[in-house]
């Protein structure tokens, strides 16, 4: 799905910001690592002021749109941004550094969620578990 | 119980067949006995898939297990009679692929793109195109050729043999399946799963994830404080069990440290876990540590982080709260001093999923992803040192006895 290049009015200041909406993991992640501390700071330090409103702003949209998959297209983004947050925030608060100082290369790690099997992948359905049935046919067996 | 009732335990004496001297890294880099333990181990005990059956609920759905050390594709497929069973992906006329996807769901049959043969769900052939002209077709072995199949507690075994010596509950043996048999798994399903193809030795990699001493040196930045002890500052595990082939630890976490400071030095940390479940969260809060499976968290510590439950030999369980784990599915690759590794996280779905809850997912994910990139880490450079020879023994403390373990168990499934 492609993303807009814009938000919601109420966030019109975060524009600046909008290089860091991208639309897979990878792509985000290394953004991030490509960027040094004080770019990343700078972004962080602006989504966190708004963190707050923006969770309201999502909770706010999807009760009026009908579902959180029929939000309009600047809350879609606006949700993108907030995963690059996420992705800043382990930087910012964690590791101080763009990437993981003590782990391996990222790009050692493949999201089965981005590989081509994974779109044919059957929808899960939760099965409950069926132990009283197992005894009922245990006890008729002997 | 307190940390510090545990500060004179000496678990690994409790064990006097284990022994307390180095341990020798001949697993790590022998290719001889590398081939001992694909034609003992993996070619006949009952290896993790890492997938859960909810992945593959409808007649004709499937994934491929691809096992490295054994060179084998297996398919793992639902039947219509609702049965999963795993089949070699290969047809019977002349050895090819007959499916190529991870995941997908066929109808009622595979049919090989080749010649057009196709067989039943249940891996009886249905089909040879222009029969007519074939010379043994009553003696002819045209059925795929199978492989064995079972689940525990929902999560998918396969065993190579189609005839193992032991069934897969014998395998996991009574006390996992007490202890552990009635968690809620049914209630969770994958929501996280990320793959790595290291450079080092599969026992390196096995043994990254049973030890519980790292955790506050490692994972200084990514678990930050979780691990802090006034009381007690080398935090010792508050149980350790041996159980048959597996091995079990249960891990301290400092929670009103992690709760407290958390807000203040790490804010976005501190909001995904209020509103989602992330590692920081209270999971012994949120719901009644007298309603948890036995096994887990044993002790009912408030204090809790996780367990860890090593299934041999393939399979790493990080229970992180009632309802909520990983599964490390870690395989040696093709060579001794290549492995694989299978991340994933389990969780219960998110009931409305709004995108708050979505966010908060996400954030979990790339917090795990980040601190498995610091176990990985400690993986490359060991096998080096392995494998020129330089390091041959490993000095453990009485922590990681899980380790001393899993080396026992596997040198005795090599040796019988």
């Amino acid at each position: 799905m492609k993303l807009v290049k814009s938000l919601p009015p109420m966030f019109a200041e975060l524009e600046p910001f909008l290089d860091w909406v991208l639309p897979s993991e990878s792509e985000r992640r290394r953004y991030r690592e490509s960027l040094e501390m004080d770019e990343i700071t700078e972004f962080y330090d602006a989504m966190l002021k708004r963190a707050p409103e923006i969770l309201d702003h999502f909770r706010a949209a999807e009760t009026e749109a009908g579902g959180p998959d029929l939000v309009d297209a600047s809350t879609r983004t606006l949700f993108t941004l907030m995963l690059s947050f996420s992705e800043a925030s382990l930087s910012v608060e964690m590791h101080r550094s763009p990437t993981v100082p003590d782990g391996m290369p990222g790009d050692i790690w493949k999201p089965e969620h981005e590989t081509p099997g994974w779109k044919n992948k059957p929808k899960i359905k939760l099965v409950p578990r069926v132990t009283d049935l197992m005894n009922v046919i245990k006890v008729t067996a002997a | 119980m307190k940390l510090s009732d545990l500060q004179n335990t000496r678990w690994t004496l409790n064990h006097p067949n284990l022994g307390t001297g180095p341990v020798s890294t001949q697993a790590y880099s022998s290719p001889e006995y590398f081939e001992l333990i694909r034609d003992k181990v993996f070619k006949k005990t009952w290896i993790c898939t890492g997938k859960r059956i909810d992945e593959i609920p409808n007649p004709g759905d499937y994934f491929l297990e691809e096992t490295e050390i054994t060179g084998t594709s297996v398919i793992i497929i639902r039947g219509l009679d609702n049965k999963i069973r795993g089949f070699h992906n290969t047809c019977l006329h002349r050895g090819t692929q007959l499916v190529f996807e991870s995941y997908g769901n066929v109808k009622g049959k595979l049919t090989c793109i080749y010649h057009g043969w196709a067989y039943g769900l249940n891996g009886k052939n249905m089909v040879i195109t222009e029969r007519e002209m074939f010379f043994d077709l009553e003696t002819m072995e045209k059925d795929l050729i199978p492989v064995s199949v079972d689940t525990w507690s929902g999560i998918i075994f396969m065993n190579l043999d189609p005839s193992p010596k032991e069934t897969l509950l014998q395998h996991i043996g009574p006390e996992v399946d007490d202890l552990f048999g009635a968690y809620p798994f049914e209630t969770t399903s994958v929501q996280v799963s990320y793959r790595a193809d290291l450079d080092c030795s599969w026992p390196v990699l096995r043994d990254s994830q049973i030890d519980g001493y790292h955790l506050k040196y490692l994972h200084k930045r990514s678990a930050p404080n979780f691990m802090e002890s006034e009381e007690s500052p080398n935090r010792h595990a508050y149980d350790f069990k041996l159980l048959g082939k597996h091995g079990f630890g249960s891990f301290y976490g400092n929670r009103a440290k992690i709760g407290a400071d958390l807000s203040k030095v790490a804010p976005v940390a501190s909001l995904a876990s209020k509103v989602g479940q992330t590692l920081a969260s209270d999971t012994a809060r949120r719901v009644e540590l007298s309603q948890w499976a036995k096994g887990v968290n044993p002790t009912r510590s408030t204090d809790w982080f996780f367990d860890i439950l090593y299934i041999f030999p393939n399979a790493h369980f990080i229970f992180l709260g009632y309802q909520q784990y990983i599964i490390h599915k870690m395989m040696p690759a093709k060579v001794v001093d290549k492995s694989s590794w299978n991340a994933r996280y389990f969780a219960p779905p998110m009931p409305e999923g709004g995108l708050v809850d979505r966010w908060a997912a996400e954030y979990m994910k790339y917090s795990l992803r980040d601190l498995w990139r610091e176990d990985g880490n400690t993986t490359m450079g060991a096998q080096r040192s392995i494998n020129s020879g330089v390091f041959k023994k490993m000095y453990l403390q009485d922590q990681e006895i899980l380790i001393r373990h899993a080396e026992k168990v596997l040198e005795e499934a090599v040796r019988f």
